[in-house]
């Protein structure tokens, strides 16, 4: 214990909610702000065990790609964010999801406060959906219907232009 | 391994879990799902803000929720705030004066340019909207997705001069007409004055250049309120000798018209003050400014020729030298002249110099493509082209694609102020004013 009495931790553990464990490097998990806070309120208490922190929402897989993102982002953070080849990485990374994993990715995103990650799901997201009709949007957040015919007309005709 | 469970870490993030009402069956991956099963904030405060406008207009039709959240005042704010970081939102609006510039006859629509390290003349965007028919029109300002306009039409007993307020985006325009109806307004600036939380058109009509007309004073339009107010400002000016700087108050009126026939047309709009070039002594161009709240005139001379930009936030300046090179300088802190920094030194008969936008890039124009470049990271002497030709007939601003009604208030605000409804959106956007 005394050798590392530098009250700094270079390792935590986090647990999934379907309980797999997994050892994470205190760099990577400072990616999330949900981790950071966790580690730095124990190291105030000046402990030098190692902590297990428990994500009761984020299943294994989703915790996963979570700290790959983490990890990647880590190797760069000394870097500024206009890193090209960062960025080129972010778009490989995102783009082999199918939608309920982007869905579980960027709720664990949200959930763990990691904002870069919460931002590049929701741009992600926003890009693929822009271009979808009103009625696939309804389909995708799967949202009913609650205008009457009128409104519904009265909305088109007042924006008439966004509908051609 | 030595795991040691340590219940301060448990329980917060129980707390968390907590606090986003996230279903732990959502989470599971099941890549059986079809839908997007998002808790509301994170759809109205994180994906919506995200799209397009032209998106957004149509999404009011998905539901009632959707349509009064993109409705909302609240929600245009946090909408404008993401539009402004996001490149793919940002373009140049051009003013189309000269055909040469796109090869192109029909002039009478403006051009978007997408703001994107480089492009093509093929990529400019023609929106139809906010010009009337009318004999002459030009770009006032632009400024959070609104674009003022100046027109001015004329009939056989009379010219007709009116300002016009208009979001390309969403296709609104509102005309606003001169305070008593016949004035011409010289000089004039437009944009959003965070302090006051409101757009100004701040004129100066009749100022007697071109018809002869007598000057009718400094005039500033509200959005907000709805109309123009007559001001009577107080004005200082700082006299230079070779040995001291010494600020004089001077009598307004007098002194207030000599200044107005000398301002160049367009002034640049920077925190609080509308900057105009000037030429106060002969060959000497100034800047004047007028601080729209205090309502104070200043102004400062010693510069030969210049051209007035704000960049970053900081008023400024692209001045002429002897042999054709110009510096752009920059004003650190808006209260202490003595901050101007030299940016750059540039030929523009040598460098293809557009005109430089508010994220400190330069745009430059190369045969038919056009490319942003950084100044402080690539040498602009990289491009090599005539800038010349082009900058002299071209007028140009940044433009960021929103949802800002030139109305200055949504048809949802009046029933949101008549429902009282309470807005889960508020304190985003109360965040945002504050930062503003």
């Amino acid at each position: 214990m005394a050798s590392s009495s530098s009250s700094s931790l270079s390792r935590v553990v986090v647990k999934s909610s379907d309980n797999n464990l997994f050892v994470v490097n205190k760099k990577v998990a400072s990616q999330s702000q949900l981790l950071k806070q966790c580690i730095d309120n124990m190291e105030e208490k000046g402990t030098n065990d190692v902590i297990l922190i428990p994500l009761s929402n984020v299943t294994s897989n989703i915790l996963t790609l979570v700290l790959e993102y983490c990890e990647k982002h880590a190797d760069f953070a000394d870097d500024d964010n206009n890193n090209q080849e960062l960025k080129q990485w972010d778009h490989e990374f995102l783009k082999k999801f199918d939608y309920a994993t982007l869905n579980s990715l960027t709720m664990a995103a949200d959930y763990m406060v990691t904002k870069s990650l919460l931002n590049l799901c929701c741009q992600f997201i926003a890009d693929s959906i822009k271009d979808l009709t009103v009625q696939q949007i309804r389909q995708i957040f799967d949202i009913k219907n609650d205008f009457t015919p009128q409104e519904e007309a009265d909305i088109k005709n007042e924006n008439a232009w966004a509908f051609r | 391994m030595d795991i040691n469970l340590k219940p301060n870490s448990i329980k917060m993030a129980e707390k968390k879990a907590k606090s986003g009402t996230v279903n732990g069956d959502n989470l599971s991956g099941d890549v059986s799902h079809k839908t997007l099963e998002f808790v509301d904030h994170l759809i109205t405060e994180e994906i919506l803000p995200r799209l397009p406008v032209k998106s957004l207009i149509r999404f009011k039709l998905v539901c009632k929720r959707w349509n009064s959240t993109i409705s909302s005042s609240e929600f245009v704010k946090l909408h404008l705030k993401f539009s402004s970081l996001n490149n793919q939102n940002r373009h140049f609006i051009i003013y189309p004066d000269d055909e040469k510039f796109y090869g192109k006859q029909n002039l009478d629509s403006y051009g978007l340019l997408p703001y994107r390290e480089c492009s093509n003349i093929r990529d400019l965007v023609w929106v139809d909207g906010g010009v009337g028919d009318v004999d002459w029109y030009h770009i006032v300002g632009s400024s959070n997705g609104l674009v003022c306009l100046y027109q001015r039409d004329d009939d056989e007993d009379e010219r007709h001069c009116f300002f016009t307020l208009w979001n390309p985006a969403t296709g609104e325009d509102r005309d606003i007409s001169s305070p008593d109806g016949v004035h011409v307004s010289e000089a004039h600036g437009f944009g959003y004055v965070p302090s006051l939380d409101d757009y100004l058109i701040v004129a100066c009509f009749g100022s007697g250049t071109v018809d002869g007309s007598t000057f009718r004073g400094f005039y500033v339009f509200s959005v907000k309120v709805g109309k123009w107010e007559r001001i009577f400002g107080c004005f200082h000016y700082l006299q230079t000798s070779r040995w001291r700087w010494k600020w004089k108050r001077v009598r307004a009126r007098a002194d207030e018209e000599c200044i107005a026939k000398e301002l160049e047309r367009q002034a640049v709009l920077v925190g609080d003050t509308m900057y105009w070039a000037s030429e106060f002594f002969v060959g000497k161009k100034s800047i004047v400014g007028f601080h729209v709240v205090t309502k104070e005139l200043n102004w400062q001379c010693g510069y030969w020729s210049l051209e007035l930009f704000q960049v970053k936030g900081c008023l400024s300046l692209f001045g002429y030298r002897k042999n054709d090179v110009s510096d752009f300088w920059t004003l650190k802190n808006p209260n202490d002249w003595s901050s101007w920094q030299k940016i750059l030194s540039v030929d523009i008969n040598v460098v293809p110099l557009i005109t430089f936008s508010e994220t400190g890039k330069c745009l430059v124009r190369q045969s038919k493509e056009f490319k942003l470049v950084d100044p402080c990271k690539e040498a602009l002497e990289c491009t090599k082209g005539n800038g010349a030709e082009f900058r002299r007939r071209l007028v140009i601003r940044d433009h960021v694609e929103s949802l800002i009604s030139p109305l200055g208030i949504t048809k949802s605000d009046e029933k949101e102020v008549n429902s009282g409804n309470s807005n889960y959106l508020a304190t985003n956007s109360m965040l945002l004013e504050n930062k503003g």
